[in-house]
């Protein structure tokens, strides 16, 4: 087959992109261990109320400025929805769902996750700059999902 | 008229073995590969600057 050696030469750009991309996520998933948010635990969806940790959703310290945010998402809240973290802190953030799926997503951050019933989601944000952060539910879950926020405060240390 | 038409499809053959310029499309391709890369880095900037 003749090919132009123009078209050769972005044939081998469009090669070389895509070879340079799967590196890139071969290294970062199987020597660094990104990977999405779900930490692979599955729950009964509708025993939430009395499985460990979602049984007293809220902040733990379990550490030196570090601490574990266990929240609930239903219809169309977050369990709980006052939520006061020091500033720095670096928060692991445990959620699930009631019902349906919804969204969790800190508002500036790089926390975004889907939170899927009988599963369970976690990623870890420090929160360096304090302030208050919005929590949103950013898949559609229902008539009230636009009425489905939260507030995280950031104090002063 | 049917000579005419041999003809005509000569010329097309002759204008087929011949190779084109693609330069604009390469431009054009290599324009596409620079907007790619730059909204690449700019969403690493954005998640880098969220950490």
């Amino acid at each position: 087959m003749h090919l132009h050696r123009l078209e050769k030469v972005w044939l081998l750009i469009g090669i070389g992109t895509l070879v340079m991309f799967l590196t890139i996520v071969g290294i970062s998933a199987f020597a660094q261990g990104h990977h999405p948010p779900s930490d692979l635990t599955t729950l009964d969806p509708q025993k939430v109320d009395t499985t460990e940790p979602f049984n007293q959703p809220g902040l733990k310290k379990i550490g030196d400025n570090e601490y574990e945010l266990v929240i609930v998402s239903q219809a169309f809240a977050f369990m709980p929805n006052d939520i006061k973290i020091p500033e720095g802190a670096k928060v692991h953030i445990i959620v699930t769902s009631k019902d349906v799926v919804h969204g969790l997503e800190i508002v500036g951050t790089n926390v975004n996750m889907m939170v899927t019933p009988g599963h369970v989601n976690s990623l870890t944000h420090t929160f360096h700059k304090p302030g208050s952060y919005l929590i949103i539910c950013n898949e559609y879950c229902g008539t009230g999902h636009q009425m489905m926020s939260t507030k995280i405060e950031v104090t002063k240390a | 008229m049917a000579k005419e038409f041999i003809s005509d499809k000569k010329e097309q053959e002759i204008a087929q073995k011949k190779e084109y310029s693609l330069f604009g499309t390469f431009l054009s391709v290599l324009m596409l590969a620079l907007f790619l890369i730059l909204s690449w880095f700019g969403v690493y900037y954005l998640f880098i600057q969220r950490l």
